[in-house]
């Protein structure tokens, strides 16, 4: 008996799932993708660039130690907000994704026009960092768990590890080793000294700087490990940004102001 | 005395009594050119302008942009300031006045069709802010960084601000004001007067002013140096981040489709109680 | 018609008058200098002998940047808490339109930042090379850390275009030469386009064949931790099939791709911090000392005129030569005539100061320099003058003396 109302009460929902409207066709879905998108772009670039831009921007700040732990962080937040409002709102595992494909546009956009057209800086010094293997790592995380506890807690750590290991693909020929100025250097380094940036003066780097306790080569994991951590939190600022900025308001007035 | 007067109804085209658009074909609610039109067209403005100040900035920038002190950055930019400001204030005026003067003549009551419309032309609104949101926010601030890390700022008034905090800040404003003075007038089933002051548009409307106030705060931080972190350009400096901060209450703009898409339903179930209630479809109100 | 006649004349009537004011004149000191407060200009940092190699050259032909820049002993208290300690010899240009090939500060090959001190002095030679055809204000400058850059005189170069535009060649330690102007590019743009490909899969997937706002409706009355499966619809067996082929997609190329880079560029290194402490640089004899007693700023005349006391400590008469203050440069006629760039300024008397006494001497410089330089700073929080005296002796000794004075005005 609990089986069969249980069935027909999916099956009304199903109903409902397959509706034809009079007025709402594809258009209002397409609209509202595409006018988001402006607006999501720009809520993770902001985050992104004013907590952990400068990481971003150059080759020679994309460490192993302040990078991955500052970055993600930083770029956890917007994908989790959208995670939740997606995932109430349409119950489509994209809020990840979809953050993470629009910053790409807008970071793209952002990085030619501005850092190359404009201020005449090679792309293969200031490429930006890509989200989207995370991304879609996480939704998946969050389409089979259907939990917003494990998916910030195992999501974190997946977020952090994908966004290191797809990003030092790229990064990794501009790791290698070369003879500059009578130093070793790495090419990353030769691209910040040769390349002039007159207010972003070498010292200025947030890297690491050799420092007395690098556990014997180890100092990337724990920077992943510690960077994991903190993306937890990230995690629920997002979803502190989803449920009570954008889904909680909905219906909601005022009476005075 | 009558023959000479000319009613004013009489020189508009026909309009049924609810005061909707006529039905054109191609012009329907959700037509492209119907209700999306401003879709586009409001879109198409806002890309349009900061298109061709990316391209004024790229012919003027160098080398007059550099150097605050001389006479041309006096007339290319600070004057573009001037400019951009009158122009934000004076479609302020006009747009919001429009809008509350139209507003007050609209008929009551309205047919579903015409409230799909409005519904749409809201979301073309919000579409406007949302592009404004990511020039503000994204494209903009990229070359703020670019500009700021790499060359040697020496005035408040700089290149990348001038089209950032004085065009674009105020004009999110003037639009997420706009759009719920339009959600006011044009759809009081969901966002009218009587029923207070939505909370979606309390926190986007908060977004847009307290990013326009945080200018205030960011040139006073590059300019004192407090902690020795105005003098250098690290953008992922702490003054920089009350702008993120600020930028988040812009989530509010997710519940402006969430409280539409309800209604939406809400009409689309009000259709069909009608037309069971009504045997002959023809006579059927939609 | 006439409506659009009149905006198109004012469009074309505003494009003149933009064209008239950007063209209509060459002049700029172009980084805007000015606007960095006088006492820091004048306190912190000397600069003396800047010459530049060449101020016209091709893409990718070198120049070389010579001078000497001292951290003066009246280094203000409130920049780096008093204690300049890191440094980064470098150039301001706008943008990447030059290229750092060489850096070497008193001798030694410094790449990246110096340990630098109150009184360091520091000869540099930096060689650059044309990158971008146009023309230039470069400056020599340092940064220090926590203070900011402070700017150094500058020049415009021109930078003519080759035939066969720019590159930069270097060799990596296994032997590779790479272009460094796109070594890496087509890595970096087609694997970051490729997880846009993987992006938009995913999106396209849950978006495309199926209705988006519609499911609120559903999604109103369901659990938030529950989809209603295949009985629903909302997340049906076959869109785990294909997120999870997507997902796995993903891990291999992720995987695969590390594994890649492994094997195709072993050897890599972090980066790396290589902070060098440049040798002192070999003083000349002290010959000589100076101080400032007294600066006066007269603004109706537009006269600073300043009282300094020479005292020759050495063995054969001196001559006050030259005041330097921020980027500029005044020169006695009477010792020498001012080279380009510089300017001229009176000492009185005039004449030499002999071994072993002390002369004072009354040096005027012209106001209408410093104002232009916004280098006067009465009205200003901090009223001073600072800068060097140069002192030669008859052998061509130069002793560099810093010397700073409280202004003191006429009127305000």
């Amino acid at each position: 008996m609990a089986q069969a109302a249980i069935d027909v009460r999916a099956g009304e929902l199903r109903q409902l799932v397959n509706r034809k409207y009079r007025f709402i066709d594809r258009k209002w879905d397409f609209m509202f993708w595409f006018t988001a998108a402006f607006v999501v772009a720009a809520a993770a670039d902001i985050t992104r660039l004013l907590f952990a831009g400068d990481w971003d921007f150059w080759t020679d700040w994309k460490d192993r130690q302040w990078w991955m732990t500052i970055t993600p962080f930083a770029t956890i937040i917007i994908p989790s907000a959208l995670q939740y409002i997606q995932w109430r709102a349409w119950r489509m595992p994209t809020g990840a994704t979809y953050t993470a494909t629009c910053l790409f546009v807008a970071a793209w956009i952002g990085r030619t026009f501005q850092w190359h057209f404009f201020v005449n800086y090679p792309m293969n010094f200031i490429w930006p960092a890509t989200w989207i293997p995370a991304g879609i790592l996480i939704d998946f995380l969050l389409l089979e768990t259907r939990s917003f506890i494990i998916t910030s807690v195992i999501g974190a750590g997946i977020w952090t590890i994908a966004f290191w290991a797809s990003n030092y693909i790229m990064l990794a020929p501009f790791l290698q080793p070369t003879t500059f100025i009578g130093h070793t250097l790495t090419v990353a380094d030769v691209q910040g000294i040769t390349y002039i940036r007159a207010q972003t003066p070498e010292y200025l780097r947030v890297i690491e700087r050799g420092s007395l306790r690098t556990f014997l080569q180890e100092p990337q994991y724990v920077a992943l490990a510690f960077g994991t951590t903190v993306a937890v939190g990230g995690y629920w600022i997002g979803q502190f940004i989803g449920r009570y900025l954008s889904v909680w308001p909905i219906g909601r007035f005022l009476k005075q102001i | 005395m009558q023959e000479q007067v000319r009613p004013r109804v009489e020189e508009r085209p026909a309009r049924a009594p609810t005061g909707e658009a006529p039905e054109i074909p191609g012009r329907g609610p959700t037509d492209w050119w119907g209700g999306w039109r401003w879709g586009f067209v409001s879109l198409l403005i806002i890309a349009g302008v900061a298109v061709a100040i990316r391209i004024y900035q790229g012919i003027f920038t160098f080398p007059w942009g550099l150097d605050s002190s001389t006479w041309q950055f006096f007339w290319l930019w600070r004057m573009l300031v001037v400019v951009e400001l009158a122009a934000v204030g004076v479609f302020t005026v006009l747009w919001w006045g429009w809008l509350l003067r139209s507003g007050r003549d609209l008929p009551e009551r309205i047919s579903h069709r015409e409230e799909v419309r409005r519904i749409a032309v809201f979301w073309s609104l919000v579409g406007a802010v949302s592009l404004n949101i990511y020039f503000e926010a994204s494209f903009f601030p990229n070359q703020d960084g670019a500009f700021h890390q790499t060359l040697v700022r020496d005035t408040a008034f700089t290149v990348s601000h001038i089209p950032m905090f004085y065009l674009f800040f105020p004009l999110g404003i003037t639009l997420a004001v706009g759009t719920y003075l339009y959600g006011r007038t044009r759809l009081p089933a969901v966002y009218g007067a009587w029923k207070g002051f939505p909370w979606s548009f309390f926190l986007l409307i908060a977004a847009t002013v307290t990013e326009m106030m945080q200018v205030a705060m960011n040139e006073w931080g590059h300019s004192i140096n407090f902690a020795n972190a105005g003098a250098e350009e690290f953008f992922s400096v702490w003054f920089h981040w009350p702008f993120v901060l600020y930028g988040w209450l812009a989530g509010g703009i997710f519940a402006l489709w969430g409280e539409t898409i309800l209604r939406l339903t809400q009409i689309e179930d009000d259709i069909v109680k009608e037309e069971a209630e009504v045997p002959s479809p023809e006579a059927a109100p939609v | 018609m006439k409506m659009k006649r009149r905006f198109a004349l004012s469009l074309l009537g505003s494009a003149m008058a933009l064209a008239g004011i950007a063209f209509g004149s060459t002049t700029a000191s172009a980084h805007g200098e000015r606007a960095q407060e006088s006492f820091i200009r004048m306190e912190t940092v000397g600069f003396w002998d800047t010459q530049f190699s060449k101020t016209t050259v091709q893409q990718g032909e070198d120049i070389t940047l010579t001078g000497t820049i001292k951290i003066l002993e009246t280094w203000p208290n409130n920049l780096s808490n008093g204690n300049p300690s890191v440094c980064y010899f470098t150039v301001v240009e706008p943008g990447a339109q030059f290229v750092l090939k060489d850096r070497v500060i008193n001798g030694l090959q410094a790449p990246q930042s110096v340990f630098c001190h109150k009184g360091g002095t520091y000869q540099y030679s930096m060689t650059l090379a044309g990158r971008a055809a146009g023309s230039w204000h470069v400056h020599p400058a340092v940064a220090v850390e926590q203070s900011g850059t402070i700017i150094g005189p500058g020049t415009w170069i021109t930078v003519n275009q080759a035939a066969s535009g720019f590159s930069y060649p270097i060799t990596l330690l296994n032997g590779q030469k790479i272009d460094l102007e796109s070594y890496g590019t087509p890595l970096v743009v087609g694997f970051s386009l490729l997880t846009f490909v993987l992006g938009m899969w995913w999106m396209i997937h849950w978006t495309w064949s199926r209705p988006t706002i519609t499911r609120l409706a559903v999604t109103n009355q369901l659990p938030l931790n529950q989809d209603g499966g295949d009985a629903v619809g909302l997340v049906t067996r076959r869109d785990h099939r294909i997120s999870a082929t997507i997902a796995g997609v993903t891990v291999v190329l992720v995987g695969a791709g590390f594994l890649w880079q492994a094997f195709a560029f072993p050897g890599k290194i972090p980066q790396q911090s290589d902070w060098v402490t440049p040798p002192a640089l070999a003083q000349p004899a002290s010959t000589a000392t100076a101080t400032l007693t007294n600066a006066i700023w007269d603004p109706a005349k537009q006269i600073m005129t300043l009282t300094a006391e020479v005292k020759n400590t050495g063995t054969t008469p001196v001559t006050l030569t030259a005041f330097r203050t921020a980027y500029l440069t005044f020169v006695s006629p009477t010792a020498r005539q001012p080279e380009s760039g510089e300017y001229q300024m009176t000492v009185s008397p005039a004449g030499t100061v002999d071994a072993g006494q002390t002369s004072t001497f009354t040096i005027q410089l012209p106001g209408s320099v410093l104002q232009q330089e916004e280098l006067v700073s009465v009205g200003k929080a901090q009223m001073a003058v600072a800068g060097i005296i140069e002192l030669n002796d008859a052998a061509g000794t130069r002793n560099m003396a810093t010397v700073q004075s409280s202004l003191n005005p006429t009127a305000t």
